[in-house]
């Protein structure tokens, strides 16, 4: 039985919500896609692009591996630049290099492919900036556990 | 039938001996094998364009997949100096009672590619150490029989 795919991006997000360091320079939490309304410092991981690398095998053990680009930043409103700078740094101390438990995977590497560094006025209030800090960080995990 | 890559297979026996003794080869994900036919030029005084004649058809190609460190047949085949057997399936689920495949002894040489972007992978060549067996020849009729094709 092939391993969900889904794991791949509940890991990541398991694994920011882990960090006490993290939580506390976004304290409104870790979402997958969009954060709920009224949430002003939190970390936004989405999922951009999410390739299976096949192989020649029994039907079951076709996927080779799947390579996942995640853009994963702080989005802050009310804090200063220095705390979404914070927080995009640990987000990189957190990724870059390292491996993460995924059920039904084995993680192969974590790299950042590209930069994220914006400042987006509200919608609504534009004198209101939020700053967004992080990267689009790149996991290769193969199907199985670990070896 | 036209069929899907998905259920290709390449299968591998050092030994040589081939059969079931052949093991599928891991992580594969492509092979490409060339059939070219050596043409000799036989063009003579008087012709109005250049004539050929075939010689011996060379069997070889290529294959390619990721680098799999549980298996390493492609890497020790490089080393034999009898050739081992060689299976190419297009198709496992084409043909019966066995699926329609290219065979034979073969040598193999093998490369190692590694990209920081990307998963390792492995390529390996092939070229025939004597005589393959090719599928039957023909189109398949009706009644699951295969006819010459005309």
């Amino acid at each position: 039985m092939l391993p969900d795919s889904g794991e791949i991006d509940n890991a990541l997000i398991d694994a920011l919500n882990a960090d006490a360091e993290l939580r506390a320079l976004a304290p409104d939490g870790v979402y997958f896609g969009a954060a709920p309304p009224g949430r002003e410092n939190f970390v936004i991981v989405s999922l951009v692009e999410g390739l299976s690398l096949a192989q020649m095998g029994a039907p079951t053990a076709r996927r080779a591996a799947e390579t996942c680009q995640y853009i994963v930043k702080a989005v802050m409103l009310n804090g200063a630049d220095g705390d979404a700078r914070e927080a995009g740094a640990r987000i990189d101390a957190l990724l870059e290099d390292q491996t993460i438990p995924i059920d039904g995977y084995t993680c192969l590497s974590i790299a950042r492919t590209d930069r994220i560094r914006a400042s987006e006025p509200d919608a609504v209030e534009p004198s209101t900036v939020w700053k967004h800090r992080g990267g689009y960080y790149r996991i290769t995990a193969a199907p199985g556990g670990t070896p | 039938m036209i069929k899907s890559g998905r259920n290709g297979s390449v299968k591998w026996d050092p030994t040589g001996a081939g059969g079931v003794t052949a093991v599928a080869l891991m992580s594969i994900k492509s092979f490409q094998l060339s059939l070219a036919t050596e043409k000799i030029n036989v063009s003579c005084f008087g012709d109005q364009n250049r004539v050929y004649i075939p010689g011996l058809r060379d069997i070889s190609g290529t294959m390619g997949g990721f680098w799999n460190s549980e298996d390493m047949s492609l890497v020790e085949a490089t080393e034999l100096t009898a050739p081992g057997y060689l299976e190419l399936i297009p198709d496992t689920t084409d043909g019966t009672p066995t699926p329609y495949s290219f065979s034979g002894l073969a040598y193999m040489d093998a490369e190692i590619n590694t990209d920081v972007e990307g998963a390792p992978e492995m390529t390996g060549n092939f070229m025939a150490a004597g005589s393959w067996t090719m599928p039957a020849a023909g189109v398949l009729a009706a009644d699951g029989t295969r006819k010459a094709r005309r």
